[in-house]
């Protein structure tokens, strides 16, 4: 009798287990499908001839990689990539660093006005970037004399970015403690725990923030327009394609094919990172 | 004396672990924010120095009824915020299971954050046309009227629409790291107890990532306060009382309202305390939603 | 920390040597040549008017690429023939993208070149701007722009848009002007059985309503060819005899013959766009600018500009030019607004003689003409636009009509962009509350004269600022 409930109590949880794996396949499958309409959309215009897009069709006919060629040749996209990548890779790789350091300082270690200094350099993001461009502008063109030059560019996000101390500062808060007075009553300094625990322990969170942060940086138009948008060999990947559209009637099918093609480095880069997410589980070494 | 020697160690420790990122915003920030604060007790035309004006500027800010609908419009807007963190937080659960196939669908999700962000606007843009739109084409042949969506009772259901779309990517993306970070002996021993899977949720899954989902939801609201190029990409430029944000109508001031950069920085100083209270006010709540260790 | 950072080296590498690769065996930059040479042309001219007595030096300029690789070319076209005669002076060319956005942040850190570009879109804020350089007595004492050439050659109102101030001083010569004229389908006219646009005349709105409702074809509701793609009221108002602002440009008009010739301009729109429904409203055409209905023979007209041109040159079907249709009257030849970009020198050049070498150069005859034998522009000089190659040339690329463009660009004045320097009182005035005169909703929309009462009351409100 026993064994029977048993039997049928396992049943009961294998078949749960089924209808929930399900589910889920369900509701992710259905979430990818939605995710993907608009960029199918892009991905489909992107091989038609720039006429016809006004009858529409899933599968153009014909099919045509005239746009692509026309990215490759009437535009220096590559030129554009490349610049790209100049400019945002120092900034972001060491920027994340430094914010990073910056976080555990106000996450960890008290000293006298933390508070006040962690909550100005937040409001720092705050005031609408729109207004300070103009001085800013103007400091780089007087002071610095960067004007034309890609060094606003790069320059100060080697110094961190508040919103991306305040993300690890969020992260490290919720790093035990407990790690950290071990490895003090060993006799280890403040530096030697932020190096050898804490950023080991963040790394998938610094690489998240390294994705996003490189996302951003690469979507940025204002500022490279401001900077170097005077000077085409300066370009970056975005402003070589901004440049498709100042051209009376938008060609939609450029702009979709440029598009795409923006969408490979960033996306490349996400798969390197998701396959350090998996394997990177962290072991906190809680196993107490 | 020991107990001195070791504070001044932690102090020193403390500034040399924040001092990059402040030597920065001192070094690249500080000029700009100060002049922003001048120029808008200022009339300045670009051309000619700034001239002092008091606070005629902010004055003029209260007065101004364009201004205060596109704080309107940008604040049904921001609704996308929590939607957005709360679909996307069910997603990386959902896909926080050791099944087959997650890489992929992370990846997918991920993709619409990737995409530049004007490209985004005119595929959306188009999608929503009238007559040759495609969702106008897919609504018709499903047989149902279509709708107007870029009109005036539409139009922030079809951006919210967009913001949840390009905005599940990234969260997830920092959902799934805290959410692997959570130690699997405390669901084990949750689930010994008997516990059923909202509880779990609540007591366990939650709190532990209530610091994460804090930091999304202010970057989400701020992040969100401050858009405007894709208002400004989907109506093509045109203003109307339905599609202007605060954002767009500042920069309207520094350039196709003339030169004003003095009533344009009083608009942004005034926006970003709002924006200020905002985030204090949010800090001040933590305590009864946010746990840390 | 150590695997992540070799991932990024690998990727950075292959990015480099992949786009080291395409880029070798791809792209090259396109390298535009004329079919003519500078020197046959010069050889049109006198060589003794180019003088310059001044030191050798170096002169900056800004100019714009809007205009793609082909403006560029233009423009180091006309410096090659000017370098010919001025062997002294160097000139330095910066070509600066996305010019309107950035230049303005340059005048305030104030660096300006010595020669610089300016849009009459712009003109009056940057004059305000007091960095311009007061060119009468430049003009006065050349010999080469004497004031026979501007009055029997110039076309009219080009050099009018570029005075400024009480005294009327002129601050900017001008490069070209860019005329708007009505492009039309022919073949639409053909398989519609409508008579082509005359060419040697401005058509009257009455005609023209007539040809663009035949044009249109309409089944079961849904429109699939509109007579007209779009057209802005600038034509309308002006030669119905009237203005947007009152004379000062303080405010809303309050001369009867401005608001007459307003609501009657308004009222054609308003009819086409809702009664007749020869031109598509705002919804309906979503995300498509009229150019693009214009391209896919979804319209058969559009009113467009002289820039359009080497775009519709690639398309498949047949079109032509006419004028831009307009109310018949004293007034008719303002049947639209035209375009146009100057040079203007920057006051604090420590190089002004030269500088105004360039300008002068650009602004005569022999520079206006390297500018045409590139097909860009309609020169500022009827005798240059109208020389023998440059017509023989351009109505074999199309249009036929092309002298459509020179006499249009005649009448036609500066936009309502040129009355003052904020654009608000248009944008949130005239254009944003026109939406409500195309309703769909027959009992949402307004008349127009309601719709002239909100405009005159939003700005009349402190509202030109």
């Amino acid at each position: 009798m026993i064994e029977k409930n048993a039997l049928n109590e396992l049943k009961k949880y294998k078949a749960k287990r089924v209808l929930a794996k399900v589910l889920t396949y369900v509701l992710l499958t259905l979430c990818a499908a939605l995710i993907l309409i608009p960029f199918l959309f892009a991905f489909v215009t992107s091989f038609t001839e720039p006429m016809g897009i006004f009858d529409f069709k899933w599968i153009p006919s014909p099919i045509t990689t005239e746009n692509y060629e026309k990215l490759f040749t009437d535009y220096n996209i590559l030129g554009g990539l490349l610049n790209t990548l100049i400019y945002i890779l120092p900034p972001i790789t060491i920027g994340v660093l430094t914010s990073a350091m910056a976080a555990y300082g106000f996450a960890r270690v008290r000293f006298p006005g933390r508070n006040l200094l962690f909550f100005s350099t937040l409001a720092t993001v705050l005031v609408p970037g729109i207004i300070t461009m103009i001085p800013s502008f103007v400091m780089y063109a007087n002071i610095y004399n960067w004007v034309g030059t890609p060094l606003p560019l790069i320059v100060p996000g080697l110094f961190g970015a508040a919103m991306t101390m305040f993300f690890m500062k969020q992260y490290i808060e919720g790093i035990p403690k407990s790690l950290e007075e071990a490895a003090f009553i060993d006799g280890m300094s403040r530096g030697g725990v932020f190096f050898r625990i804490i950023l080991p322990l963040s790394k998938t969170a610094l690489i998240a923030q390294f994705v996003l942060s490189f996302n951003g940086a690469y979507n940025d138009y204002l500022g490279p327009l401001l900077y170097v948008g005077t000077k085409e060999e300066l370009f970056t990947l975005q402003l070589v394609l901004q440049k498709i559209q100042t051209k009376g009637n938008t060609p939609y099918t450029l702009m979709t094919a440029g598009a795409v093609m923006a969408l490979i480095p960033t996306l490349t880069m996400f798969i390197f990172a998701q396959r350090y997410f998996i394997e990177g589980i962290v072991m906190t070494g809680l196993k107490e | 004396m020991k107990l001195k020697t070791r504070n001044l160690k932690e102090y020193c420790w403390g500034y040399a672990f924040v001092a990059p990122l402040i030597i920065g915003l001192i070094l690249f920030l500080l000029y700009p924010l100060v002049s922003a604060v001048v120029y808008s007790f200022s009339d300045y035309d670009l051309f000619h120095k700034p001239e002092f004006v008091g606070f005629a500027n902010y004055a003029n800010v209260f007065k101004d009824a364009v201004f205060w609908k596109s704080f309107k419009n940008i604040l049904l807007y921001s609704l996308s915020v929590p939607v957005t963190i709360f679909v996307s937080l069910i997603l990386s659960v959902v896909m926080n299971q050791d099944l087959k196939g997650m890489k992929t669908y992370r990846l997918i999700y991920f993709i619409p954050m990737v995409c530049s962000s004007v490209a985004v606007m005119f595929i959306w843009k188009w999608m929503y046309a009238p007559y040759y739109g495609l969702l106008d084409s897919f609504f018709t042949k499903m047989g149902w009227k279509a709708p107007l969506f870029l009109d005036k009772d539409h139009f922030i259901g079809s951006m919210v629409t967009i913001a949840l779309w390009g905005g599940l990517g990234g969260r997830i993306l920092l959902f799934t790291p805290t959410l692997r970070n959570i130690s699997s002996s405390l669901y084990e021993a949750a689930r010994l107890d008997g516990a059923g899977w909202w509880q779990i949720f609540f007591r366990i899954t939650f709190p532990s990532i209530s610091p994460i989902t804090f930091y999304l939801f202010i970057t989400g609201m701020t992040g969100v306060l401050q858009e405007f190029t894709n208002f400004n990409v989907i109506s093509g430029g045109v203003f109307s009382e339905t599609t202007i944000v605060p954002v767009w109508y500042i920069y309207l001031y520094t350039g196709e309202y003339g030169y004003q950069f003095g009533y344009a920085s009083a608009l942004g100083i005034v926006y970003g305390l709002v924006l200020t209270v905002f985030v204090i006010i949010n800090f001040m709540a933590q305590k009864w939603w946010v746990k840390y260790d | 920390m150590k695997r992540m950072k070799k991932l990024a080296l690998v990727f950075a590498a292959l990015t480099a040597i992949s786009s080291v690769g395409f880029s070798a065996c791809g792209k090259k930059e396109k390298k535009i040549s004329f079919e003519f040479s500078v020197d046959d042309v010069l050889a049109e001219y006198d060589a003794s008017q180019y003088v310059y007595t001044g030191e050798p030096c170096t002169v900056t300029m800004s100019h714009w690429d809007s205009a793609g690789p082909m403006e560029k070319a233009t423009t180091e076209l006309v410096l090659e023939g000017f370098h010919k005669r001025y062997p002294t002076i160097k000139v330095e060319l910066d070509i600066i993208s996305n010019y309107s956005e950035t230049y303005a942040k340059t005048i305030a850190s104030g660096k300006l070149h010595d020669v610089f570009m300016v849009a009459d879109g712009e003109f009056r804020i940057w004059a305000e701007g007091g960095k311009m350089q007061n060119l009468t007595p430049f003009l006065s004492t050349s010999t080469i722009l004497t004031s026979e050439l501007i009055e029997n050659d110039m076309l009219d109102g080009a050099l009018e848009r570029y005075y400024f101030g009480e005294q009327n001083t002129l601050l900017c010569f001008p490069k070209d002007i860019g005329p708007m004229v009505l492009y039309y389908n022919k073949d639409i006219f053909t398989r519609m059985g409508v008579e082509l646009p005359p060419s040697d005349r401005i058509m009257t709105i009455e005609e023209a309503t007539k040809m663009w409702k035949s044009l249109t074809k309409t089944e079961n509701g849904k429109t699939s060819i509109y007579g007209l793609a779009s057209m802005t009221s600038e034509g309308l108002v002006w030669s119905a005899g009237g203005d947007y602002l009152n004379d000062d440009r303080t405010a809303f008009p309050t001369e009867e013959a401005d608001i007459n010739a307003l609501k009657k301009a308004y009222t054609f729109l308003q009819k086409a766009v809702c009664e007749d429904k020869f031109i598509p409203d705002g919804a309906v055409s979503g995300g498509l600018s009229g150019m693009d209905m214009f391209c896919a023979e979804k319209a058969a007209t559009i009113v467009g500009g002289r820039w359009e041109v080497s775009n519709l040159r690639t398309l498949d079907f047949n079109w032509d030019i006419a004028y831009v249709p307009a109310f018949e009257g004293e007034n008719m030849k303002k049947n639209y607004w035209s375009g146009s970009v100057g040079y203007a020198m920057f006051n604090g050049s420590k190089n002004k003689e030269a500088a105004w070498k360039v300008i002068e150069y650009f602004g005569s005859p022999e520079g206006q003409a390297l500018l045409a034998a590139s097909g860009f522009s309609v020169p500022i000089y009827e005798s240059v636009a109208y020389d023998e190659n440059v017509l023989e040339r351009e109505k074999a690329l199309g249009p036929q009509n092309y002298e459509v463009f020179i006499e249009s660009a005649k009448g036609q004045p500066a936009g309502t962009h040129t009355y003052i320097p904020s654009q608000r009182w248009l944008k949130e005035g005239y254009n944003a509350l026109a939406a409500n005169l195309y309703a769909l909703d027959a009992s949402e929309r307004w008349s127009v004269d309601k719709y002239l009462e909100e405009v005159k009351n939003k700005l009349n409100n402190g509202f030109l600022r």
